[in-house]
């Protein structure tokens, strides 16, 4: 991992079209602003993980048949509960 | 995005339809195609099978079905992108968790990250909640069977 310091206002250029710049720091807080081309996917990386995590927790990996019937007993459940 | 319209019909407009995430879904990036696989009995729930490796399938259900007053809010510029500003042109699913426990299944929705799709363009994405307070009580919806 390349280190860098930065102070407020000043900025790091990645290649050549994106552009991250310190905009305000508090105690535990960076707020990072970031000028890159439309197709560039900016995300927050903690949320990323969380819902990668949440459909890894969510996928199955199975024969479908196997858990056929489970959605209409869901359906079934849910319109008694309701 | 603020909507109470309940999207029973956005969702049959989507069964047996592929969607396509054209940003990948995060932790299966290879899988961008997936089919909404509804029976009309399994409503509001459905699977959403990836197309590449129909071995992969997630369990989701109609969000608006299932959390009473459900409301989501995007970024326009999000919308945008997805192809349109009307809240009636999406259909929003929560994906299932399903786990055995002693002999009965639990389903539990992940309302935190939940599958947008525009209905016209099949365009898919998912979305992170970022004010999920109202949701709190979501995943505690399981259901045992």
């Amino acid at each position: 991992m390349l280190v860098l310091s930065r102070k407020v206002g000043e900025s790091i250029k990645l290649a050549e079209d994106i552009e991250i710049t310190v905009l305000a720091m508090d105690n535990q807080r960076v707020r990072l602003g970031i000028r890159a081309p439309r197709h560039i996917d900016v995300r927050r990386s903690t949320p990323a993980i969380t819902m990668v995590e949440t459909n890894r927790q969510a996928a199955l990996v199975s024969d479908p048949a196997k858990n056929k019937r489970i959605l209409t007993k869901a359906a079934t459940a849910k319109s008694k509960q309701a | 995005m603020n909507s109470h319209a309940s999207s029973n019909l956005t969702v049959e407009t989507l069964r047996n339809k592929v969607i396509r995430f054209t940003n990948g879904l995060p932790g299966f990036p290879t899988n961008r195609e997936f089919v909404m696989i509804q029976e009309p009995k399994e409503r509001p729930f459905a699977w959403m099978q990836s197309v590449s490796d129909p071995k992969l399938t997630f369990a989701v259900v109609d969000a608006y079905a299932w959390v009473k007053d459900f409301t989501l809010e995007l970024d326009d510029a999000e919308l945008q992108e997805m192809g349109s500003l009307d809240p009636m042109d999406y259909a929003v699913y929560f994906l299932l968790s399903v786990q055995k426990k002693n002999n009965r299944t639990v389903l539990k929705a992940k309302p935190n990250a939940p599958v947008v799709v525009n209905i016209h363009s099949r365009q898919a994405r998912q979305v992170l909640v970022s004010d999920s307070s109202s949701l709190e009580n979501a995943e505690a919806l399981c259901l045992q069977l």
